[in-house]
């Protein structure tokens, strides 16, 4: 798998034994997720006697499989990119806020300490009507790192406009190459900036994002179970999507895009109207579904950040269903020309949209349905379901070491009763575009 | 395309996927041969369920051992058993333990039968053993028994092996060839399963037949019974079959599935089961021919044959005999409503009983009914006709090897009904009695069925009387016999040679139904 470099918290975190034991340990823990996966293909050879019974449930079983198995090989093959010394574009870290008093301080102080040259650095925080004291720690930080870059920006408004409107100044006031969009509660690494940078030397590449993990990833439960689903998201799925040069979203918490590619489609996006109504949020997803249209979005394992994430239910699901939303919308916007594409990657978006928009349905037969009219338990369905996630959950502890993960695992899979019915659900609310709690 | 398809990545990842493609179908591989034809999810749930049972056993069963052995040394009873040989053996048969059913008893039911006998002192022996004991005179501990199970059902392994294995028990199953032999079926064991079984030490094989677990019609009518037992009707002559032709079939059938069954487990096959327990006493037509018949070509194949023994049939033991070989051998069958301490009675009570032995019939000593239904209440063996029955009879288990002996009946008559004192009694064909009647008093013997009068007197004064208790005595030593009832005595010399020994019992008779009632007091019987 990948040689994936474990940030500062993680090896200070790993339990101090001799390499070779350690070495044995991890040797271990693959030897359980290839395991894991002989168990699952041993499922899936059970279950092959059925498979004509019903052909629509046994497609969606195995497609479902494919898919997941598919992004672990892809995500094998993902292509690790050499930094080259003689290409060195200026950069513009762009922040948009509000009130994040907090955290702000940090995340922009972390842009003084980046291995980069001074000169060839910018910063524009733009402080977006907040209402406690983001302004007043924005100026006192911009004025502590003044001297270690080339310039900073402090835009001030007094009303809210939204954090589109926040990013497209950004943008407008950039006066370099590759623009760096970080969320005011992340934190980059200081080699974060180079390791983005340096995919931009292909004249193809419109976006990268970085590789970005839960900062609070120790609080509770519910953190933790995000840092599982974050470290997967990005260094297995944005990682076999990267393949392809098709990443569908690189994030607002840490993605750099070439400036170049952003002012001619810029203020299309910033008055992007769906079903007659302004998008109000998934504006990281849309700009790099305009990017993707006409150039490539890769992922950088080596760019990371952290980002802080909702610690209690209520505001998590919340997130998570404006994320849906957006995910809706610009699904459908990208299936529009997706299957232009390399044809791998259009037959895994193409194929992720019908399992996403299947596996409610499927759960609701599978969890109540078949157990109301045959009185079985879904033993079967039950436990595939959980071996995925286990799968998940072993590649996560293989990568980042002894943490939280079995109780995230089964965590998550008590959840999916949950979250499962999110999408059907923003895709019924999905003209209603409030924030609602943060 | 952002990818490395670098020379390391690719070879990994052939690996990885050569060696997942190859644990999966060799999963599948080593579940046939196992487990055979069901599907891995049963494989594996049958063997998880398995474990699941060695471990629970072996908790259970060691922790009341450890129980047990701390109390021991104060009571010394684990010392007393099997200080004596064995003069006679049990032999049990089930079918499949799991759901209750008419051949299905549950799990917890079995295993709480056989711990009970276990803990009763009784111990399981081999195929072997039993055939020497019976045939050689090798001699075996008091309390052993033989266990078998019938038609090699997987639910006469699974919940069954977790407790021989943990009481050191050993079994016998009768397999059907036909349908076990290669991948076996959802119901019955596989070659695979039963190799396993073979190898663990704690099981032995016979033959429960090669085709004719089955039914087949035995006239033009329909009328359905066992394809063994029975000579069936071919329909498309319009006859039953021949004697010959039914000769042969049977040979055939008995051959082929010893054959099939050796070739396969490569291991001797000298035993047989008789499909259903039939061999012809049950049969439409020609019964004893049909008998005879499937009883000779049987023994010119096997060593022994098992079958099913009903009530009234005889002794619930298995007796030695020095003047002929033992070949049809009887087993006990359990039933779902049987309790352990039932069975536990059952076996306890067919054990060789000693002399002198008497029984004032406070307890049930093993008399069972060989006519009608004798009912043992209040001290009181009564022995009373059904209403479309003449009469009862009823014999004592566990005397089948007493040779010379005085037998004194203490009993109430209450019918006057004239009445017969059993002694060296073999079966229900081959006994000696004294015959007390009204008018008469008679020494007589039955072999092979045919009732023979050696002596009698004829006095109009015997007469049973019906107000007040009587003892009656009858004497077998040798070949005498003497029967005493008030002041007349019948004796003779001449009891049939091959009524050397047998056991005690009484029957009750009158010429019109529901009418003969008999009670026995107390019987008391010394070795002479």
């Amino acid at each position: 798998m990948n040689k994936l470099s474990r940030s500062i918290s993680d090896i200070t975190s790993t339990q101090s034994v001799g390499p070779a034991l350690s070495a044995f340990r991890d040797l271990g823990i693959w030897f359980v997720f290839f395991l894991v996966i002989y168990v699952i293909l041993l499922l899936k050879a059970i279950t092959y006697d059925t498979f004509y019974n019903d052909l629509f449930f046994g497609f969606y079983s195995l497609l479902v499989t494919t898919y997941i198995l598919s992004r672990f090989l892809l995500a094998y093959f993902h292509k690790p990119v050499v930094i080259d010394p003689t290409y060195e574009p200026t950069i513009s870290f762009v922040v948009p806020a509000k009130n994040e008093e907090d955290n702000i301080g940090e995340t922009i102080r972390r842009f003084a300490e980046v291995d980069y040259p001074k000169e060839k650095i910018e910063v524009i925080l733009i402080n977006d009507g907040s209402t406690d004291n983001t302004l007043i720690e924005m100026q006192k930080i911009a004025d502590e790192i003044s001297d270690k870059v080339k310039r900073v920006e402090v835009v001030h408004w007094e009303v809210n406009r939204g954090k589109r409107h926040g990013m497209h100044e950004g943008v407008i006031r950039s006066t370099h190459d590759v623009i760096i969009f970080v969320d005011s509660d992340s934190f980059i690494e200081s080699d974060c900036a180079r390791h983005l940078v340096k995919f931009f030397a292909d004249p193809e590449i419109g976006a990268v994002s970085g590789h970005t993990d839960v900062y609070n990833r120790d609080t509770n439960l519910l953190t933790a179970m995000q840092g599982v689903r974050y470290y997967i998201a990005f260094s297995v799925y944005k990682a076999a999507e990267s393949i392809f040069g098709s990443v569908t979203c690189c994030p607002g918490c840490c993605s750099a895009y070439r400036r170049e590619y952003l002012l001619p489609i810029i203020d299309d996006w910033l008055h992007q109207t769906f079903l007659g109504g302004e998008c109000t949020f998934g504006d990281d997803r849309s700009l790099t579904n305009f990017i993707i249209r006409q150039y490539r979005a890769c992922y950088s394992y080596e760019a990371r950040a952290h980002t802080v994430v909702p610690d209690n239910f209520r505001t998590y699901l919340r997130q998570q269903q404006r994320w849906k939303k957006s995910w809706v919308r610009e699904t459908f916007i990208a299936s529009m020309f997706m299957w232009k594409k390399n044809p791998l990657a259009a037959f895994s978006f193409y194929a992720y949209v019908f399992l996403a928009f299947l596996s409610p349905i499927v759960f609701f037969r599978a969890v109540i349905w078949y157990p109301i009219t045959s009185g079985n338990i879904p033993v079967i369905y039950m436990v595939g379901l959980f071996l995925m996630l286990l799968l998940h959950g072993l590649f996560y502890r293989a990568q980042v070491g002894p943490r939280a993960w079995f109780l995230a695992i089964i965590s998550f899979w008590f959840n999916t009763v949950i979250l499962i019915w999110q999408l059907p659900w923003a895709v019924a609310t999905i003209k209603d575009s409030r924030w609602g709690t943060r | 395309m952002y990818a490395t398809f670098d020379y390391k990545k690719i070879t990994t990842v052939a690996v990885i996927t050569l060696l997942l493609a190859g644990s999966v179908y060799g999963t599948f591989g080593y579940k046939e041969s196992r487990f055979g034809s069901v599907s891995l999810t049963d494989a594996l749930g049958n063997w998880a369920g398995q474990q699941v049972l060695y471990l629970s056993y072996a908790l259970k069963r060691g922790g009341s051992n450890l129980f047990a052995s701390a109390f021991s040394s104060l009571d010394g009873t684990a010392e007393t058993y099997s200080s004596r040989t064995a003069r006679a053996l049990p032999v049990l048969v089930y079918h499949s333990i799991g759901q209750e059913g008419e051949y299905s008893i549950s799990e917890d039911q079995f295993a709480a039968q056989m711990e009970a006998l276990y803990d009763a002192g009784w111990r399981t022996i081999t195929l072997g053993q039993f055939e020497a004991f019976m045939n050689q005179g090798q001699p075996l501990p008091e309390r052993s028994f033989l266990l078998t199970f019938d038609d090699g059902a997987k639910e006469s392994y699974y919940p069954v092996d977790p407790v021989l294995s943990v009481l050191g028990y050993n079994a016998v199953s009768f397999i059907l060839p036909k349908y076990s032999i290669g991948g076996g079926t959802h119901y019955y064991l596989s070659s695979g399963e039963i190799e396993a079984m073979l190898e663990s030490g704690r099981w032995e094989i016979g033959s429960h037949g090669q085709d004719s677990h089955e039914f087949a019609a035995l006239d033009e009518t329909g009328v359905q019974g066992a394809k063994l037992a029975n000579r069936i009707w071919l329909n498309e002559e319009g006859r039953i079959e021949t004697k010959e032709e039914f000769g042969n079939r049977v040979r055939n059938d008995l051959e082929t599935s010893k054959h099939n069954l050796k070739n396969e487990f490569n291991s001797e096959i000298d035993f047989f089961a008789f499909p259903f327990g039939e061999f012809g006493q049950l049969s439409h037509d020609f019964t004893e021919a049909v008998r005879n018949d499937i009883e000779d070509i049987t023994r010119s194949i096997y060593k022994m044959a098992f079958y099913q023994t009903w009530e009234g049939e005889g002794f619930s033991f298995n007796y030695p005999r020095s003047d002929k070989a033992a070949f049809m051998i009887k087993r006990v069958e359990p039933k779902p409503s049987t309790t352990p301490e039932e069975l536990v009675q059952k076996l306890e009570n067919g054990l060789p009983k000693d002399l002198p032995y008497s029984d004032d019939i406070s307890v049930d000593k093993g008399w069972f009914s060989t006519w009608g239904k004798a009912n043992l209440s209040d001290d009181v063996l009564k022995m009373k006709a059904k209403e479309n029955e003449t009469g009862v009879a009823a014999v004592l288990d566990g005397s089948g090897d007493w040779q010379n002996y005085r037998i004194q009946m203490t009993i109430q008559s209450n019918s006057n009904s004239g009445f017969v004192v059993l002694v060296r009694y073999q079966d229900n064909q081959n006994f000696a009695g004294c015959n007390f009647g009204n008018g008469f008093i008679h020494a007589e013997d039955t072999v092979d069925g045919n009732r023979r009068v050696i002596n009698g007197v004829r006095d109009p004064a015997i007469l049973i009387p019906t107000d007040q208790t009587l003892t009656v005595e009858a004497i077998v030593n040798g070949r005498n016999i003497e029967c005493r009832l008030l002041d007349y005595t019948v004796g003779t010399e001449f009891l049939d040679e091959a009524l050397t020994d047998g056991g005690v019992g009484i029957k009750v008779w009158d010429e019109t139904v529901g009418v003969a009632d008999l009670d026995v007091l107390q019987v008391s019987v010394e070795s002479l």
